[in-house]
């Protein structure tokens, strides 16, 4: 069958994580994915910390800005960073600075000619381009535009300047996490919410879409991350609105079942399990040659065994001390017992599991080489979805330019000049 | 006039995965038919529960993500059971499942049978592994997926256990992912006149999340090196959680804004220090230690909220750890009315979160309340699909509905 949203494009002036996760979720399923990205302006941890890192530097950053391959930044760093080739998959690179002289025209051209337009820059940027609703309404009555940052486009805090880490905090996700015993300093920063955010924007620019089939008009989508986050704790929120109560953590438990990350021989390797019911607790008994344990009144029942948490953990984890975690998860899946054991990168590019359903795509990036690439995030039983590699900078602009904006090949080589059209930061940029 | 309005949707699923991802069709306004068996959905007693009294209608978890759905009852162990589903399925653009993946092909319910029924269907199967490979058939929580997909891992501190992030919050995710593709094939199906079938493996959907985890797939190959539990830096000025006079506060600074943060700390002379600012105006790493000093004290002179207003003044990524009191508190939120009534007929009036993203007409509405159990099993079974009252009776004696 042919791909959905075939025909559909989409304009993409996303950064980092949530941005490009939305516009990586409409590319797999047939969208052209249109990022324009300036050659004066290094945008925020996308491409790179920073523009033009010498091997010294990308030595000294920490885990997310080293990940170049060989940690060499080669002559083009821009094409060979790992948090943009990760979601770059499908997408295509036209270079255009929409602040330059004749930049914003050119963007207007090339907005007229396409269906969405999504962002997610901090509030005032789209302000300071002279792109926001209000200008661009005008040039196509039928654009859709997504503008997603942290906290939305209104409010008290619509300047407010952090990344997704500090939005958790904001929005008090950070305070329901966390080991029991310490306290808020052992947390370290996440980024949930940018995973959070892709699958809402897509479902969001398909529902106004449907909208736009209706009746002709587009129109602008205000998404604040933290406000769709939100929607992913909703047990915390009603026990606060319904009973008054603050909820904090729990570490890794559960309020019912027993349950945690229990380490396992070896270095640093971790077994997550939930034991719920008696026939679970039986089962991990004899898988762990405790059948004495299934009947001691302490951990007979379910409600003891939770009493008796702690006690249970040490039994857990006297068995998992002695064996390799995948073999643990394993004896004990074939138990019936759910156990995970925790994957770091390796173990994952060889799961048995991921690799029998075709997980990984194997490409050659003219830039990066050649790398298994996490692939997509559902199967179509018939229809066939795309992996092109990701683009490297400017890696479209012939046919962004001349096929999608109409400009002559004379217009071409003066924006070539002028340097609108290129394929390189200006040396300038850092 | 809502978004979805006319797309009908049948919904088969429990817990939190599956109804997130239905509960995303019904609040942008589809007709979302939620099936559960007649002694309710597994969610209806997980709680939080409303006075802290279990009871199936005042169960926290289940009235936030089944807002807007209408409620049926059918016991898909008896034939009826089966053959009234197969009626809806009949009348559905979507069906959206999370049984685990042995069951809809148990019932003789299979893509095949489903498309026989309904050419139409898009068919959206979400369950921890996928339909298919040597785990299909394991059990899994949210932490488990977390653990094996996501990040897990590489969350927390370095010398002791890694830390989960809260519970469900990966189901949800996984959820959501679902509900794009569905949305989008749903578009396919109509133009094309016949359904497809999504394979949802929540396991996928964490190994290529963009919390990290994809970048880090990519990353390790890139270099060799594992990801490590350890605060995310950009840089080497402040990242992660410092201790303020009432609770924490969280930053997370950009080498670049050097100069702004030395503003918030009212020490501008610093950028003329050649201890602290080097040429060029990047910070002086040699002088890491001092400047931890200065933050810490500077922090913790200060309220968490104080500590962000003047973070935020010089465009410092500066922001208050919020507990979920000061969330329902926060003058933002509330000035965007992000909070949302519902009026329940047991639990009564709740608030709760409002739209994932904002449509400036036709999108979310918080049109009702969580069903109760069987509440629209007249609107549906007797309005929809013709049934009599008295047809209703025999089959609640008979335990169907």
């Amino acid at each position: 069958m042919q791909l959905p949203l075939k025909g559909l494009r989409v304009v993409d002036l996303t950064v980092i994580w949530a941005g490009p996760f939305a516009t990586e979720l409409l590319g797999d399923l047939g969208a052209e994915i249109i990022r324009v990205e300036s050659l004066y302006h290094f945008q925020t941890n996308t491409r790179g910390f920073l523009c033009r890192p010498s091997k010294e530097q990308v030595e000294m950053m920490g885990q997310y800005g080293r990940a170049y391959p060989d940690l060499d930044p080669g002559e083009r760093p821009w094409d060979r960073f790992a948090i943009f080739n990760a979601h770059g998959r499908n997408k295509l690179s036209a270079s255009m600075d929409i602040s330059r002289p004749g930049g914003r025209e050119l963007f207007f051209r090339l907005i007229e000619r396409s269906d969405i337009l999504i962002e997610n820059n901090a509030a005032r940027v789209k302000r300071d381009l002279g792109i926001t609703w209000d200008v661009l309404k005008n040039v196509n009555p039928r654009l859709i535009m997504l503008s997603m940052p942290g906290l939305g486009n209104s409010g008290p805090y619509v300047d407010y300047q952090g990344f997704g880490s500090n939005v958790d905090a904001l929005a008090g996700l950070a305070s329901l996490r966390g080991y029991t015993d310490s306290d808020p300093s052992t947390l370290s920063g996440i980024f949930y919410m940018d995973a959070a955010s892709g699958p809402a924007a897509a479902f969001a620019l398909l529902a106004a879409l449907r909208l736009r089939n209706r009746t002709g008009e587009g129109q602008f989508i205000d998404m604040s991350q933290a406000e769709n986050m939100l929607g992913h704790v909703g047990p915390a929120i009603m026990d606060y609105t319904l009973n008054g109560r603050v909820r904090g953590p729990l570490g890794n438990r559960d309020e019912y079942s027993i349950q945690g990350v229990y380490p396992c021989a070896g270095q640093d390797c971790w077994l997550a399990i939930t034991i719920t019911t008696d026939a679970d607790w039986a089962a991990f008994c004899r898988v762990a040659d405790r059948d004495d344990l299934s009947a001691d009144p302490r951990y007979l029942d379910a409600m003891s065994r939770y009493q008796s948490h702690d006690q249970v953990d040490e039994v857990i984890r006297a068995w998992t001390e002695q064996i390799d975690h995948r073999e643990a998860m394993e004896i004990l899946q074939r138990a019936g017992v759910a156990a995970g054991a925790l994957l770091d990168e390796p173990a994952a590019l060889a799961n048995p599991q991921l690799n029998a359903r075709g997980f990984f795509h194997t490409m050659d990036h003219p830039q990066a080489g050649r790398h298994r690439y996490p692939g997509h995030l559902w199967r179509l039983a018939e229809t066939e979805m795309p992996f092109r590699c990701a683009p490297c900078l400017g890696q479209d602009n012939e046919y962004v330019y001349k096929q999608v904006i109409g400009v002559s090949d004379e217009e071409y080589a003066r924006l070539e000049a002028q340097g609108q059209i290129g394929d390189a930061y200006a040396p300038e940029v850092r | 006039m809502q978004a979805l309005e006319g797309v009908r949707v049948l919904d088969l699923t429990h817990h939190i995965a599956g109804p997130f991802c239905t509960k995303q069709f019904a609040d942008y306004g589809a007709e979302v038919i939620k099936v559960e068996p007649p002694w309710g959905e597994i969610s209806r007693r997980l709680g939080p529960f409303a006075g802290d009294e279990p009871h199936p209608e005042k169960c926290g978890l289940f009235l936030h993500l089944n807002t807007n759905k209408l409620g049926i009852t059918l016991n898909l162990k008896t034939r009826t059971g089966i053959e009234i589903l197969g009626r809806l399925i009949r009348q559905a653009d979507i069906l959206v499942e999370n049984f685990a993946p042995r069951v809809l092909p148990g019932l003789g319910l299979d893509d095949a049978a489903l498309h026989l029924l309904n050419p139409r269907l898009v068919i959206t199967h979400i369950s921890n592994f996928g339909q298919t490979g040597p785990y299909r058939d394991w059990k899994a929580s949210d932490l488990i997926i977390h653990g094996m997909g996501g990040v897990l891992q590489s969350s927390g501190v370095e010398d002791r256990e890694p830390i989960r992030l809260v519970d469900g919050m990966i189901l949800c995710q996984g959820g959501n992912i679902a509900s794009a593709a569905a949305l989008a094939m749903l578009t396919g199906a109509e133009l094309q006149g016949a359904g497809d079938s999504i394979d949802v493996s929540l396991f996928e959907t964490q190994a290529g999340t963009a919390d990290r985890r994809a970048t880090d797939l990519l990353a390790f190959q890139y270099h060799g090196e594992v990801t490590k539990r350890e605060q995310m830096t950009v840089g080497v000025l402040p990242a992660g959680y410092f201790a303020a006079e009432d609770g924490f506060a969280y930053f997370l600074v950009m080498n670049q804004w050097w100069p702004r943060l030395a503003r918030m700390l009212g020490r501008a002379d610093l950028l003329d220090d050649p201890h602290w600012t080097l040429d060029g105006g990047m910070f002086n790493p040699a002088a890491k230690e001092e400047l931890d000093v200065l933050f810490y004290v500077w922090v913790s002179d200060r309220t968490k909220r104080q500590v962000m207003v003047e973070a935020q003044a010089e465009r410092v990524s500066g922001t208050a750890m919020s507990s979920i009191a000061d969330l329902l508190a926060d003058e933002h939120f509330r000035a965007r009315n992000f909070w949302e009534t519902y009026d329940h007929p047991v639990a009564g009036r709740l608030t709760q979160t409002g739209a994932p993203a904002r449509l400036s007409w036709g999108g979310f509405q918080a049109r009702s309340a969580a069903p109760l159990l069987g509440q629209d099993n007249v609107r549906i079974l007797v309005g929809r699909l013709g049934y009599s009252r008295e047809d209703l009776g025999r089959l609640r004696k008979l335990g169907i509905i």
